[in-house]
C-alpha cells in the first residue's frame, strides 16, 4: 500500500531489534538482492573473484539492521538509501583490510586494472569519487530518488511508494529533478567558484 | 539550450534510454551548460553500470556460478570495452541501442541496410582473440544453419577491432525469465520444449558446431510461441580465455568432463539439455556449487540433487528420461541430439495419467509443434479425460496466522472466482456461497453436493514478509481424486499475477477443452500495481461485507487505487459500483457519475462484466434507456456467465420490461451459480411473484428467509405474495416483523393496502392519513406509496393521479409497474396505459 510501506518496515525493524529472526529474513529478502547487485558494480575486480560479495553485503545489512538506533526511519526510500550507504562503507572497510590478491589465470594486456571497480572503469576513479561526494551532499529526498532509481533500479511505481510520492509520474518528476541537481552539484565540485 | 531539453536528457539518464550526446552537446550554448551535459553523461554511465548488475543477475539471486550467469565483473568490463568504443555504425549496420549484455560482448539493435531489417548485432572486442580467422570460420559455419528453432545468423565478420555476428532479432522472453516469473513448468510442457531444443541442437551439430552453452537463458520463447536457441558463436578460443579467467561460462550446466578440461562434444551439449529440462521443472540444477572447484568436487563425489526428491509429482517416465540425458559418463549418455529428441518424444506420448495430456495439448498448441501423433490419437485420449463442468472455489485458507491480512486472502479468492467465471462452459459457484464455507469443517463431498458442483478447488495462502506461497488442488467430489495440484512461490507484490496465472493454469490443464472450443482463456491485459491491487481488495471487502453506510469509505479506497494505478480497470469498476450504490440509495445526488466511471473502466478493459453491468443498470435506472441497458446486460452475461449478481440484476430488468419468463430463468441461473447468496434467492422469489407464480414465489421467499430470517426484501416479497393468495393475516404478520426490523413509509403503506384488501377499511384510511407524517430520517413518502393504498380502497381516480405524480418524480420503483400485481385493477384504464408508455420499455 502506497501509504503504508513505512508501517510494515517500521514494524519489521522493531521486531528485528527485539531479536525476531523471521523479521530479519523478511527485510533481507526485500533489500538484499538489489544491494548485492549494486555492490557488484562497486567492488574492484580482484575483490570480485572470490564470490564473497554476497557475504559482505549480507553481513553489512544484518549488522546495520540490528544497530539501527541511530537511524531515524521515515520511509522505505530512506532505509534503501541508508543501507546502500552502509554497504558502500562496508566495501571501503573491506578493501582497507584485505590485501590485494593475484588474479586467477592470464590476463589480456588491455584488461582493466584489477583494483578498479566497474564504476571506476566506466567513468574513471576521480569522477566516481566526485559522484559519491555530490550524492552525499544532496538533500535527503534527492538522494533517495537517485539511489532508488539510478543505482537500485526500482521502477517508478515502487519508487513512488518508497519515496512517499502520490504516483509513479510524481516519482518520475522527482528523479528527473534530482538528476539535474546532482549534475549541477558535480559541476560545481569540478569547477569550484 | 532549453530547460525542457535538459529535463528530457535527465529523464533519459534516469531511465537508461539512449541519448544522442553529440547533438545534446552541440546545443549547449554556455560553458556551464556544456559542463552539466558532461556530468549528465557521466551519470548515464553510472546508471549503466548499475543496470548491468541488475540485468545479468537473477532475481532469486543465487549469485555466482549457481545462477548460471556470468558474474557482473566480467559483464561490466565488457561494457566498458564496448562503451568506450561503441560505434554508431559497424560495416553496413547502423547501431541504435544496447539490448543485452553477456559474458562475451554487447548485443545491439541495429538496422541492416542490405537486408533492410532490424537485426541483433553482437560485437566482441577483437583484442580478446588470438585466432580471429578460426572464430570467424565458426561464425560463418553457424550462418549456414537454417532451422526454425535456431536463431538465424545473417553473417559474421571482423572490422575496426570488433568481431561481429548479426542475426535475427527475437522478441520474447528467455526460458529462465519464464521460470522465474511464473514458476517451474509441468513435465509435459518441459518435454515439448526439450523436443524442440533437441531438434535445434541436431541442426547445430549437423553444421559441425558444438553449442557449448545450452541453458535456460539461451533459449527464448518468442512472443508468438516459437522456441529459439540463442547465443551461438561463442568460439572455443574465446571461451577458453574467459573460462581461465575464472568467471565466465556456466559450470552448473556443463557436463562433468568439460569441467575437467576435456573438449566440448555433442554429448556434452546433450548433458546440458538434460540440465535444462531439470531446471525447467524445478528452477534449480542437479549439481550446484558456489565456485568452479565446488561444482567439480560435487561431480567427483557424486553429490547431485534428485528430480524425484524435488518434484515427487513428476511422471516416472519423465524422471527416467532426464536421468538418461544427465548421465555423468559421456559414453553412457544418449549419444546424438536426434536420439535425445526421440527419447523425449516417446516420453511425451506415453503419459502415465490421461488428464495430463490436457496440459501438453494446450502447450502443444502454443508451441505449434508438429506432433507425430495424429489428431485422432489425441481425440482418443480426450474421450477418457474427466469432464469438469462445474466447480466451487473454496475460500483460500490463510495460513499466515495474521488476521489483519484476512481481507487480502479473501480478496484473492474473489479474484480467482472472477477469473474462472470468464470461462463460458464452466459453471463456477459465485462468491457468497463459496465464502460461506469459510472456516467450515464440512467434508468436501458434502459441500460439493450442497452447491451442486462436480469439483472443488481448495487452496491456501501463506504470507511471510514479502513472500507469498499459494498452494491449490482441484478435487473431484464423487471420488475425492486430486485432478490437479500446484504450488506458486512469489513475492506478495506479484499476488495479482499469481491468481491470474493459477486461473490460466487450471483453465488450460483441466478445463482445456474450453479453449479448444474457441472460448477465451482468461488473460489479464493490465497488471495492476501491488498497492492498487491491495486497495482494490480492501474496498471490495467493505463493498461485500460492510454496511451501506460504509459505501463512501469504499468509494474513497477505490479512488486511491485508481490514483495509484490509473490503468487499473477493475478498481474503476469497483468505484462505479460504489457510486451507483450511493445513487440508488439516494445517499448521493450525483446522477450519472457511476455510468461515466464504469464506461471509463470499459475503455481500459472492455471484457469487464462488472462494468458492463453497472453501465446497464445506470442506463436503466438513470437514463431509462431500455434498449441500451438490454445490450449492456447481454454483454455482461456473455462475459461472465457464472456471475450470480449479473444474472440477478439482469433478471430484475427483464421483469420490468415485462419479460417475466426470461426473468425467472435468469434469476434461476443466478441461484444456481450462488446457491447461498441471499440476494440471488430473493430475486428469484420476486421474479416468480411478478410472473404470478405465487406458490413458487412463496417457497423461494421462505428459502431466502431460511438463510436470513430478517432479510427485509424477502419479507416484503413474502407479504405481497401472501396477500395475492388472500392470506391477509399472515401477510400482515410478516409486515409486522418487517417493520420491527426496518420500518419505512413503503412498509406502512403496504400494511394499509393489505388491511384494505382484508376488509379493514377504517385502518387503511387511518394509515393513509398517517403516511405523510411517517416521513422520517432516511424515509421518504413517494407518491406511489399512498397510491397503492388508494387502489386497494377502490379509489382509482385518486390513485392514478398519484401514480402520475410519481412518474413525474421519476420514481425508480415505478419501473416495475408493467408487472406489478398491485395495480392489476387499473390495467385496462387508458390513463394507466399512458403512464406505461411514459415509463417506456423494450420494443
Amino acid at each position: 500500500m502506497a501509504d503504508q510501506p513505512a508501517d510494515s518496515t517500521v514494524e519489521l525493524l522493531e521486531r528485528v531489534k527485539a531479536g525476531d529472526s523471521t523479521a530479519l529474513d523478511a527485510l533481507l529478502l526485500r533489500h538484499l538482492p538489489r544491494l548485492r547487485r549494486w555492490a557488484s558494480g562497486r567492488l574492484p575486480r580482484y575483490a570480485r573473484d572470490g564470490f564473497d560479495t554476497e557475504d559482505l553485503v549480507q553481513e553489512t545489512i544484518v549488522r546495520t539492521l540490528r544497530t539501527l538506533d541511530r537511524f531515524e526511519y521515515r520511509r522505505e526510500g530512506a532505509l534503501q538509501a541508508y543501507l546502500r550507504q552502509a554497504v558502500a562503507n562496508g566495501i571501503r572497510d573491506r578493501l582497507r583490510r584485505v590485501a590485494r590478491r593475484p588474479i586467477d589465470g592470464p590476463l589480456d594486456n588491455d584488461a582493466p586494472s584489477p583494483d578498479e571497480s566497474p564504476l571506476d572503469e566506466a567513468i574513471g576513479r576521480e569522477a566516481a569519487e566526485r559522484y559519491d561526494e555530490a550524492l552525499a551532499g544532496l538533500d535527503q529526498d534527492d538522494r533517495e530518488a537517485i539511489v532508488g532509481r539510478l543505482e537500485l533500479g526500482y521502477d517508478y511505481a515502487e519508487l513512488a511508494a518508497a519515496l512517499g510520492r502520490p504516483s509513479a509520474d510524481a516519482a518520475r518528476m522527482a528523479v528527473r529533478r534530482a538528476v539535474l541537481r546532482l549534475a549541477a552539484r558535480m559541476t560545481e565540485m569540478e569547477h569550484p567558484g | 539550450m532549453e530547460a525542457q531539453q535538459l529535463a528530457d536528457v535527465a529523464a533519459a539518464v534516469a531511465d537508461g534510454t539512449p541519448v544522442d550526446w553529440e547533438s545534446v552537446e552541440s546545443s549547449a550554448s554556455t560553458p556551464m551548460e556544456r559542463e552539466i551535459v558532461a556530468q549528465l553523461r557521466l551519470l548515464a554511465r553510472v546508471g549503466m553500470v548499475a543496470r548491468a548488475g541488475l540485468a545479468d543477475l537473477s532475481p532469486s539471486d543465487d549469485v555466482g556460478l549457481g545462477s548460471g550467469d556470468t558474474t557482473s565483473g566480467d559483464v561490466a568490463s565488457t561494457i566498458e570495452v564496448g562503451a568506450a568504443a561503441s560505434p554508431s555504425r559497424w560495416r553496413h549496420l547502423s547501431i541504435s541501442e544496447v539490448v543485452g549484455r553477456g559474458g562475451f560482448g554487447i548485443v545491439y539493435r541495429a538496422l541492416d541496410s542490405k537486408l533492410d531489417k532490424v537485426v541483433a548485432l553482437k560485437l566482441l572486442p577483437a583484442a580478446s582473440f588470438r585466432r580471429e580467422a578460426e572464430v570467424l570460420g565458426e561464425g560463418r559455419r553457424l550462418a549456414r544453419v537454417r532451422h526454425p528453432n535456431v536463431v538465424t545468423i545473417h553473417g559474421a565478420d571482423y572490422e575496426n577491432g570488433f568481431f561481429g555476428l548479426w542475426m535475427e532479432f527475437v522478441h520474447g522472453r528467455t526460458l529462465r525469465q519464464i521460470v522465474e516469473q511464473r514458476g517451474p513448468f509441468g513435465s509435459d510442457e518441459a518435454l515439448l520444449i526439450g523436443v524442440e531444443v533437441a531438434r535445434a541442437l541436431a541442426a547445430v551439430h549437423a553444421a559441425g558446431v558444438v553449442h557449448r552453452d545450452i541453458k535456460a537463458q539461451n533459449v527464448m520463447r518468442e512472443d508468438g510461441g516459437r522456441l529459439v536457441l540463442m547465443d551461438l558463436g561463442a568460439g572455443e578460443d574465446l571461451r577458453g580465455i574467459t573460462a581461465r579467467r575464472g568467471n565466465a561460462g556456466t559450470p552448473v550446466c556443463m557436463a562433468p568432463e568439460v569441467l575437467n578440461g576435456e573438449p566440448a562434444t555433442p554429448q556434452s551439449d546433450i548433458y546440458s539439455l538434460g540440465v535444462l529440462l531439470f531446471f525447467l521443472v524445478t528452477g534449480t540444477h542437479p549439481v550446484s556449487g558456489q565456485t568452479w572447484t565446488a561444482v567439480r568436487a560435487a561431480h567427483q563425489s557424486g553429490r547431485r540433487a534428485l528430480l524425484r526428491d524435488l518434484r515427487p509429482d513428476l511422471p516416472a517416465g519423465f524422471v527416467r528420461s532426464v536421468e538418461m540425458l544427465i548421465t555423468p559418463s559421456p559414453a553412457d549418455r544418449v549419444q546424438t541430439a536426434g536420439a535425445a529428441e526421440a527419447l523425449l518424444q516417446q516420453t511425451l506420448v506415453n503419459p502415465p495419467r490421461r488428464w495430463a495430456v490436457w496440459a501438453s495439448m494446450a502447450a502443444a498448441l502454443t508451441l505449434a509443434v508438429a506432433l507425430a501423433a495424429s489428431f485422432d490419437t489425441w481425440r482418443g485420449w480426450f474421450g477418457g479425460s474427466p469432464q469438469v463442468r462445474s466447480v466451487a472455489v473454496m475460500p483460500m485458507a490463510n495460513l499466515s496466522g495474521d488476521a489483519s491480512r484476512e481481507y487480502f486472502v479473501d480478496g484473492m479468492t474473489d479474484q480467482l472466482i472472477a477469473e474462472l467465471s470468464r470461462l463460458g462452459a464452466l459453471r463456477v459457484t459465485d462468491r457468497t456461497s463459496a465464502m460461506s464455507y469459510k472456516g467450515s469443517n464440512k467434508r468436501l463431498a458434502d459441500i460439493a453436493r450442497e452447491l451442486g458442483v462436480e469439483a472443488v478447488l481448495e487452496s491456501s495462502l501463506v504470507l511471510a514478509g514479502s513472500d507469498l506461497r499459494l498452494t491449490a488442488s482441484l478435487i473431484r467430489a464423487d471420488d475425492g481424486e486430486r485432478l490437479w495440484s500446484k504450488s506458486y512461490e512469489r513475492f506478495v507484490r506479484d499476488a495479482f499475477e499469481v491468481q491470474a496465472e493459477m486461473a490460466r493454469d487450471l483453465a488450460t490443464s483441466i478445463f482445456g477443452a474450453l479453449s479448444l472450443r474457441d472460448e477465451p482463456v482468461p488473460a489479464q491485459a493490465h497488471l495492476p500495481s501491488p498497492e492498487a491491487f491491495d486497495f482494490n481488495l480492501k474496498a471490495r471487502s467493505i463493498l461485500y461485507n460492510g454496511k451501506r453506510e460504509q459505501f463512501r469509505e469504499a468509494c474513497a479506497i477505490f479512488e486511491r487505487a485508481t490514483t495509484i494505478d490509473p490503468a487499473y480497470a477493475v478498481a474503476w469498476a469497483g468505484l462505479a459500483r460504489c457510486q451507483l450504490g450511493l445513487e440508488v440509495q439516494g445517499l448521493e445526488r450525483n446522477n450519472g457519475v457511476a455510468k461515466v466511471t464504469a464506461t471509463h473502466a470499459l475503455e481500459l478493459d472492455p471484457t469487464l462484466a462488472e462494468a458492463h453491468m453497472i453501465v446497464a443498470d445506470a442506463k436503466f435506472l438513470g437514463d431509462r434507456d431500455w434498449q441500451g441497458a438490454y445490450e449492456s446486460f447481454t454483454e455482461a452475461v456473455r462475459l461472465s456467465p457464472s456471475s450470480s449478481q449479473v444474472r440477478s440484476v439482469f433478471a430484475r430488468f427483464l421483469s420490468a420490461a415485462g419479460r417475466t419468463t426470461e426473468a425467472v430463468e435468469q434469476a434461476r441461473r443466478g441461484v444456481e451459480s450462488d446457491p447461498l447468496a441471499i440476494n440471488a434467492r430473493q430475486t428469484l422469489a420476486l421474479m416468480l411473484y411478478y410472473a404470478r407464480a405465487y406458490p413458487d414465489a412463496l417457497s423461494h421467499a421462505a428459502d431466502t428467509l431460511a438463510l436470513n430470517a430478517s432479510y427485509p426484501a424477502a419479507l416484503i416479497v413474502q407479504a405481497r405474495t401472501l396477500a395475492e393468495l388472500k392470506r391477509y393475516d399472515e401477510a400482515l404478520d410478516t409486515l409486522k416483523r418487517l417493520r420491527a426490523i426496518a420500518d419505512s413509509p413503503a412498509a406502512l403503506a403496504e400494511v394499509g393496502r393489505i388491511s384494505a384488501l382484508a376488509g379493514r377499511q377504517q385502518e387503511a384510511v387511518e394509515i393513509l392519513g398517517a403516511l405523510p407524517a411517517a416521513i422520517g430520517p432516511g424515509g421518504v413518502v413517494q407518491s406511489e406509496d399512498p397510491a397503492f393504498v388508494l387502489l386497494a380502497l377502490g379509489r382509482q381516480d385518486q390513485a392514478l393521479a398519484l401514480l402520475e405524480e410519481a412518474v413525474n418524480q421519476q420514481s425508480s420503483r415505478l419501473l416495475w409497474l408493467r408487472v406489478d400485481p398491485r395495480v392489476d385493477s387499473v390495467r385496462s384504464d387508458p390513463r394507466f396505459e399512458a403512464l406505461l408508455s411514459r415509463i417506456g420499455g423494450l420494443d
